[in-house]
């Protein structure tokens, strides 16, 4: 079967798959569609407003919400990609494969509530423990160590954000060839810029996304910040906690619509920056394989 | 020097091992301390096991399992063609641009996602307002909301991308020559998925239904907006024991869950090689 | 190191950055702002905390709280919840005397706010409404809010205004009634009924035996096989959802729910009154110990204040429908037709109507988050669930 001979076949598909996207998609169009409405969600009257985008920003809980989130996002990736960095270099190298990638996949399969339990008792008995330590030794700098808080949601987002860097990484990073590093260290360049100099521009795209993917993530994670973040509120646990006690506000709904726009422009960045990026390494390749015309 | 930057390789482990590994194996040292007022003391009990496997709690958990394998099953029949389309058919530069797609939904957080399935599904929704117009039906369907059939649903939904993904990276195992071989030699559609691109994709496929599988007995969220009177899933047991300040019946849900899950993986690798998930990268 | 302060000096070192990313200013509050833990419903008067800060002249460092009693208590108690919050506010139904015997909350000096003398009388009569302020008959609350939980339900549906629980297990309304998922107001609620109705026979209704909650959750089962119950609803949002898109016609719910849904639908959604008795419950403000220890008791009574003033009254009543705990909101109404035209005033005046309905029902029962069985609840609940 040849795509050219049966053209409908391959239409067809296409169809199927972007109807599936589309569906997938649909609450997101959805919150687009509540943000622009005077009355809101579930009102039987739709009348069309953009003030919600305009009162969104005097929101002061919304906007300190905001502001722990986004420190949240900022701290989490600046852990976990590095991390997803070295973790995809130790991978390639390491002879027994099977725990590094169990120690690092694992958290994409336990389930979000139980991850966020597990880690909450932990946590409370690494405060006692640490409190404990502190009066034997007749110090007050070990409390506040583990106590809930933004340092323990932290640990909560690198963990469940490792796996997603981290196989982003490693797929870029599989289609380098290590034969360039070795080049390059027999020219006389230390471990480190041979990485730097050479590696890390080839794998810059698998970074970029990683980066992306890990702030998405951040900016949309709701059951293990609740259970890990102690005192403050990020942008989900505010959503949540209106859902449960006065319904969400038409503000948190432009304020969803606001986020997935910037998201997908981010994504769409993404796609575009490699589509370019590829079209113009094909055509510098095709031009130094084309001989030099007299 | 160099020692120090070889130390550096493992820092995420150690990280990794110290916040996960270790608190997910304490769970079950946990379960068995006996539950005091407010929070647990040391000591060696199995009625947190007791509790959960005598109560109605064990036919919560195993209905929700039960309801999570279906919502696996629908995912790997609409997802996975797709992950074999991209890479069968869409050509290599543009194959992971094409797998992107899918993580647009992501950019709207679960919870709203899952809520706004609640004006699609219901009795005046989308759904049955385009069928009653279209008079596919006369009376609107109130079966697939507040049922187990509404949280299959919101599964397939949040879960569907998650197949695409592992079904692609599995894809990336079956070299594009294989799909062109089968074409010559005249094979057909059913038989090339039988025995040539299944048994090459399984330990992708397996990894995604293990995915899906866990999350949906342990997504609490999902039985909570969707489900019927009371729908629960083991996700729910734990963030309802820890509510009501029952840690020890908390942990124990938690253990069971993740001995659960090292079953299958362990299952799993011994039947597929579960490295191989990641072997393209590996060349 | 304080915690709140390790993780302020983090945000503001991080503020620099994020404003770039989002484009927002500082968000440091100032350092004597009151910290409060309570729900988003304690406020009116504005969409933040803005009306409430400049009436008590205080400023207020709002932190969202979940509507779950148990987990409050915990955070309270074996959490950080002390040095996280100043002030908070209460679950309901028996939490000040968790709260006051592990000494997590403080005595309250009344005297320090001056609208103490416009209390409901109830609150200084002895009985059950005196006993929620109170841990060893000293006062450790300030009441702010008090309501007798009831049926909303859809009159432009059904017809006509309903008047017992028995319509929620009634053969008519199969597949289109709804109760809360949460075993507290659901069993208690069911447990009036057949207490009233002489199906069943109950001592309290908000203190069962471990036989009476058999009874009561054998009976919920029942019923859920047959089909009853459309779902169970958890949280605002939802309850509201339900009914406004008509999902169900009658809800066990909160009455700010049947406020909003009727609003949102343009329905005729009303708040029934139930001869058999209702639920009834209150919710007050406490002071932490550690916000005694920081020094924030007079913040508090500024605050307090407020709370016991007709202007906060008349505008929660107005707005969500809750019961104000203070005298003098009618004459404050009369007194400021700025603020209230003609409309507000007959729906402030017909709600008022109905709530002294509801409460003067005998039937009802006090909401009780720490029945003595609290086990048998919880066990018996998860039977519910799973049948």
């Amino acid at each position: 079967m040849n795509d050219y001979a049966n053209p409908w076949s391959y239409r067809l598909q296409w169809a199927y798959m972007l109807l599936v996207v589309a569906t997938l998609m649909t609450p997101v169009f959805y919150v687009m569609y509540v943000s622009f409405n005077e009355n809101g969600f579930g009102a039987a009257e739709y009348v069309f407003t953009t003030e919600w985008y305009g009162v969104v920003f005097g929101d002061k809980l919304m906007m300190n919400a905001l502001g722990w989130t986004v420190s949240l996002a900022i701290c989490t990736t600046l852990i976990t990609v590095p991390f997803a960095v070295l973790s995809a270099k130790f991978y390639k190298n390491a002879r027994n494969k099977l725990p590094v990638l169990f120690l690092l996949m694992l958290p994409l399969f336990v389930a979000p509530d139980i991850f966020g339990s597990a880690l909450l008792v932990y946590f409370k008995n690494l405060n006692f423990a640490f409190q404990w330590l502190g009066d034997q030794l007749g110090t007050g700098m070990f409390d506040a160590w583990f106590r809930l808080g933004f340092m323990t949601a932290l640990i909560g987002l690198v963990i469940y954000t490792i796996p997603y860097a981290f196989i982003v990484v490693l797929i870029t990073m599989g289609r380098y060839r290590e034969e360039q590093t070795e080049a390059a260290r027999s020219c006389g360049a230390s471990s480190w810029r041979a990485f730097w100099d050479i590696e890390f521009p080839q794998i810059r795209p698998g970074v970029a996304s990683s980066c992306a993917f890990t702030v998405i993530l951040c900016f949309n994670e709701y059951t293990r910040t609740s259970l890990l973040k102690g005192g403050f509120d990020t942008f989900t646990t505010v959503l949540v906690s209106q859902m449960l006690n006065t319904g969400m506000s038409e503000q948190s709904y432009a304020m969803s619509a606001m986020v997935s726009y910037v998201a997908i422009a981010l994504i769409g960045g993404i796609i575009l920056w490699t589509l370019v990026r590829s079209d113009k390494l094909g055509r510098e390749a095709r031009a130094k394989a084309e001989p030099v015309a007299a | 020097m160099n020692r120090l930057a070889r130390g550096a390789f493992w820092v995420p482990l150690i990280f990794m091992a110290v916040f996960f590994a270790l608190p997910l194996l304490l769970t079950a040292v946990w379960s068995v301390f006996e539950r005091t007022m407010f929070w647990m003391e040391p000591g060696f009990t199995l009625f947190s096991y007791e509790n959960f496997f005598t109560s109605a709690r064990l036919w919560n958990f195993l209905a929700s399992m039960w309801h999570s394998l279906i919502s696996v099953l629908i995912c790997l029949v609409l997802g996975f063609p797709i992950a074999v389309f991209v890479r069968r058919r869409i050509p290599q530069v543009a194959q992971h641009r094409v797998v992107l797609l899918f993580i647009l939904p992501f950019m709207v957080s679960e919870i709203i996602r899952i809520f706004a399935l609640r004006p699609v599904l219901q009795r005046n929704g989308l759904v049955n307002h385009t069928l009653l117009h279209l008079g596919v039906i006369s009376e609107p369907i109130t079966s697939i909301l507040y049922t187990p059939t509404g949280v299959i649903i919101g599964e397939v939904l949040s879960f569907l991308p998650f197949i695409v993904f592992s079904g692609f990276l599995a894809m990336e195992a079956v070299p594009k020559h294989v799909f062109e071989v089968c074409e010559d030699l005249g094979a057909s559609t059913v038989r090339t998925y039988r025995d040539v691109i299944l048994p090459l994709a399984a330990p992708g496929i397996f990894a995604g239904s293990v995915f899906i599988f866990v999350n949906g007995i342990g997504v609490a969220l999902l039985p909570n907006i969707l489900g019927g009177p009371g729908a629960v899933n083991a996700g729910l047991i734990a963030t309802q024991a820890i509510v009501a300040l029952d840690f020890p019946l908390a942990m124990a849900v938690s253990a069971i869950m993740i001995s659960t899950l090292l079953a299958l993986l362990y299952i799993g690798h011994r039947l597929f090689d579960l490295t191989h998930v990641l072997e393209p990268a590996k060349r | 190191m304080n915690q709140q302060d390790f993780t302020r000096r983090q945000m503001m070192a991080l503020a620099g950055s994020a404003a770039a990313v989002a484009g927002f200013g500082g968000t440091a509050q100032a350092a004597e702002a009151l910290k409060l833990w309570t729900i988003g419903v304690a406020k009116v008067g504005a969409k933040d905390w803005s009306a409430m800060e400049a009436q008590a002249g205080i400023s207020i460092a709002y932190n969202a709280k979940s509507a779950r009693a148990d987990e409050a208590i915990q955070k309270m108690v074996v959490g950080d919840g002390n040095s996280l919050y100043d002030a908070m506010s209460d679950n309901g139904g028996g939490m000040e005397d968790a709260l006051a015997s592990q000494g997590v909350i403080e005595e309250l000096d009344v005297s320090q706010i001056p609208n103490w003398s416009n209390i409901l009388p109830a609150y200084n009569e002895g009985g059950a409404a005196a006993d929620t302020i109170r841990y060893e008959g000293k006062i450790v609350c300030v009441p702010y809010i008090s309501n007798a939980d009831s049926l909303a339900q859809n009159v432009s549906v059904i017809g006509e205004e309903l008047t017992s629980w028995e319509a929620l297990f009634d053969e008519q309304f199969k597949g289109r009634a709804a109760m809360q998922n949460d075993f507290g107001p659901t069993l208690t609620n069911t447990a009036i009924y057949l207490q009233q109705s002489g199906k069943q026979d109950i001592e309290d209704a908000s203190d069962m035996t471990p036989d009476e909650v058999k009874g009561v959750c054998q009976f919920l089962i029942e019923q859920k096989k047959k089909g009853q119950f459309r779902t169970f609803w958890d949280g605002f949002q939802n309850g509201v959802d339900l009914l406004a898109s008509e999902e169900v016609l009658i809800s066990s719910c909160w009455e700010p729910i049947q406020v909003v849904a009727a609003k949102k639908s343009g329905k005729d959604i009303r708040y029934g009154t139930m001869k058999e008795g209702h639920q009834t419950w209150n919710n007050m403000f406490m002071l932490t110990k550690g916000g005694k220890e920081r020094g924030q008791a007079e913040n508090f009574y500024k605050l307090m204040n407020v709370y016991l003033s007709p202007w906060f009254g008349a505008r929660t009543l107005a707005g969500l429908g809750f019961t104000p705990q203070m005298q003098g909101v009618n004459e404050y109404v009369d007194a400021h037709p700025d603020d209230f035209d003609d409309a507000a005033k007959a729906v402030i005046a017909e709600r008022l109507k109905r709530k002294q309905a509801r409460i003067d029902v005998s039937g009802n029962a006090w909401q009780n988050v720490f029945p003595t069985h609290i086990r048998d609840y919880q066990d018996w609940w998860a039977r519910v669930q799973a049948a």
